[in-house]
């Protein structure tokens, strides 16, 4: 049987830069790896001076990820992917998501870190939906800039592959 | 700690990304830098899709340039789509066959060179007909050379000729990947559209049943939706399929007796039992024969769930006709009550209640002999119903359905029916919907016997 775990169940969590955060345990439940965890230890050992260390994120980003978790907390949980290997269309993001992805782009990489590294999927999915729509519609170019990324093909290089991916060419 | 940047992410969370991306995109990010471009490229060539619109030939001799130029490329294509119904707007003969697909882009002898490698029969003619641009030698082509396919998809501008592709097929499955040959076995590929000709009315010197056949044979394949001419003589005996699930067009019923009994594990089957005067004339009749039908049926009578029976019947163009002729139904479907997992089933309300209005009343009390026990839902569709010609009212479907549920003998032998839709007269007055007096007797009807009835 498992035993009663009421929402309002308090977690401690410690990021990997000493900071303590006291969260209910319906929000740390949104990471899978957190409530699996949870599960196996019943939860009762953590305390404020036994919190659970999240190792690789740091005080800022567990507090940014803290506050997606809460705000999504009576989200339901989405059904697993079905097995299509078709390409997926869709980068529409909510509202308050694509606010809450407002950051600097090293923030938005560590929060797509911490989210898979937390198994937090719908977060993750944002986030990785949050970077598509940062490359969609843009030259290579402007993708260069976006990601500052300095561009390693010789002239006759680039123009080999354009003329190898002439088919995928807008028609 | 160095910031975090794109390439930072593992490689599972940066194709996460890149799931979300268009071709377009893809093509774009393949050129910013070779990182990118090693990651891009996989992700560009595993979904290809090109459409043969009405003012532009689709770039098939570029994509193939591409394969036979950097070969580890075909590795990467899971799935092909191409796309296209039409060659131009216009409805005059010019555009009978396809036109030629341009190929000055084509590096002949590699091609010519593939096309020997893969072993199979006729490769003279294929080069030749390569050479000229014909579709079917550059279709065939492409996929000879793709041996992770796991969705293929030909559009009706791409089935017209078959000749090719069918040899391909037959060699893959009668001898795929016996020595020397370079033909794939296609052993992932589960997912099959073969669609019907464009403008398959002017085309009645071409067969593709030895082409299409194939598909059935294919070791892993699922989902079959193809167009079978019916052939003058049955080409060769299928072997067992793993098929579940066909959407069947063109072949008549008189057929399905040489198709089914291979298809040992068939759940699924839509037939749109088609006629047209003077196509397949030998095989194609305007009557429908259920005795026919029900006989073969049983082949699959171990593993069907669902079936769908949608006639289509198109006027003779070529001779001047606009309007459909009518057809014929003949013998009964007693018999279908021995498919003993059918779960949903929908057919013609002609097939079941006859083609005239006063028919239905007689006709629906014996229905518990007719269906089988383990049948859930069963929609009645208003295929081969002439409106005008019967003046058809939507009371007789209402009092049809009526008859049916008032016969108690047939309800206990339909212990698990839960669903019934039946069609509405779109000439009736009240337009997209049955008036709200019927609708009223439905609901009443519904709510006494525990099915849901719904006209649709």
């Amino acid at each position: 049987m498992a035993e009663a775990k009421p929402a309002s169940q308090k977690i401690w969590l410690v990021s990997n830069d000493n900071a303590t955060m006291e969260v209910d345990r319906a929000v740390v439940e949104r990471s899978m790896l957190l409530k699996n965890m949870l599960e196996d230890l019943g939860g009762a050992d953590v305390s404020p001076e036994n919190p659970i260390p999240i190792p690789n994120v740091n005080e800022a980003v567990l507090r940014k990820v803290v506050e997606w978790c809460e705000h999504h907390r009576n989200d339901p949980v989405a059904a697993p992917d079905d097995e299509s290997d078709a390409r997926k269309k869709t980068t529409d993001i909510e509202e308050w998501d694509q606010k809450f992805m407002q950051v600097d782009q090293e923030m938005l990489f560590e929060i797509i870190l911490a989210s898979n590294f937390l198994d937090i999927k719908p977060l993750l999915d944002v986030g990785c939906k949050t970077v598509a729509n940062m490359i969609k519609g843009k030259s290579p170019e402007e993708i260069r800039k976006t990601f500052n990324i300095t561009n390693d093909f010789s002239a006759e290089e680039e123009e080999q592959i354009r003329r190898e991916n002439e088919w995928a060419e807008d028609r | 700690m160095a910031p975090r940047s794109f390439m930072d992410c593992p490689l599972q969370l940066q194709l996460a990304i890149l799931d979300h991306l268009s071709v377009h995109d893809l093509r774009h990010l393949s050129v910013v830098n070779k990182g990118f471009r090693q990651l891009a490229e996989p992700c560009l060539y595993s979904d290809i899709r090109l459409t043969w619109s009405c003012d532009q030939t689709p770039p098939l001799t570029q994509l193939v340039r591409t394969i036979l130029e950097r070969p580890e490329l075909r590795l990467n294509v899971r799935r092909l789509n191409l796309d296209g119904s039409g060659f131009t707007e216009s409805f005059t003969h010019a555009d009978i066959e396809p036109p030629p697909l341009p190929i000055s882009a084509l590096p002949v002898t590699a091609a010519a060179g593939q096309i020997r490698s893969t072993g199979v029969p006729g490769a003279d003619q294929w080069i030749r007909e390569l050479q000229a641009g014909a579709v079917d030698a550059l279709v065939a082509l492409l996929i000879s050379t793709l041996p992770n396919l796991r969705h293929l998809c030909l559009d009706s501008n791409f089935t017209i000729e078959s000749f090719h592709l069918g040899a391909v097929f037959r060699c893959a499955i009668q001898d795929g990947g016996r020595e020397g040959s370079t033909l794939p076995k296609f052993q992932f590929l589960r997912d099959v559209t073969f669609a019907r000709r464009t403008h398959e009315w002017r085309h009645r010197s071409v067969n593709n049943t030895p082409d299409v056949l194939p598909f059935f044979s294919l070791p892993a394949i699922q989902s079959l939706s193809v167009s079978i001419d019916n052939p003058v003589n049955w080409p060769f005996t299928l072997a067992n399929s793993t098929l579940t699930s066909l959407k069947l067009f063109r072949l008549r019923e008189t057929q399905l007796e040489f198709l089914l009994p291979s298809l040992k594990s068939l759940r699924k089957l839509h037939w749109n039992c088609y006629y047209q005067e003077n196509l397949d004339n030998f095989a194609s009749k305007d009557v429908i024969d259920l005795d026919v039908l029900v006989e073969a049926l049983h082949h699959v009578s171990e593993t069907l769930t669902d079936l769908i029976i949608e006639p289509e019947t198109d006027p003779d163009y070529l001779s001047g006709q606009y309007e459909a002729p009518d057809r014929e139904i003949r013998g009964s479907l007693q018999g279908l009550a021995k498919m003993g997992h059918l779960q949903k089933l929908e057919i013609p309300w002609a097939f079941l209640m006859g083609l005239a209005p006063d028919s239905a009343l007689k006709t629906a009390v014996r229905l518990g002999e007719v269906l089988p026990p383990s049948l859930e839902m069963l929609t009645l569709n208003d295929c081969l119903l002439n409106y005008e010609l019967w003046d058809w009212q939507d009371e007789i479907f209402v009092s049809g359905i009526k008859a049916v549920l008032g016969n108690e003998d047939t309800m206990l032998t339909l212990p698990k029916l839960q669903c019934i839709e039946m069609p509405f007269s779109s000439y009736s007055t009240c337009g997209d919907s049955i008036s709200d007096e019927l609708r009223a007797e439905l609901d009443q009807m519904s709510l006494q016997s525990g099915i849901t009835l719904r006209a649709i």
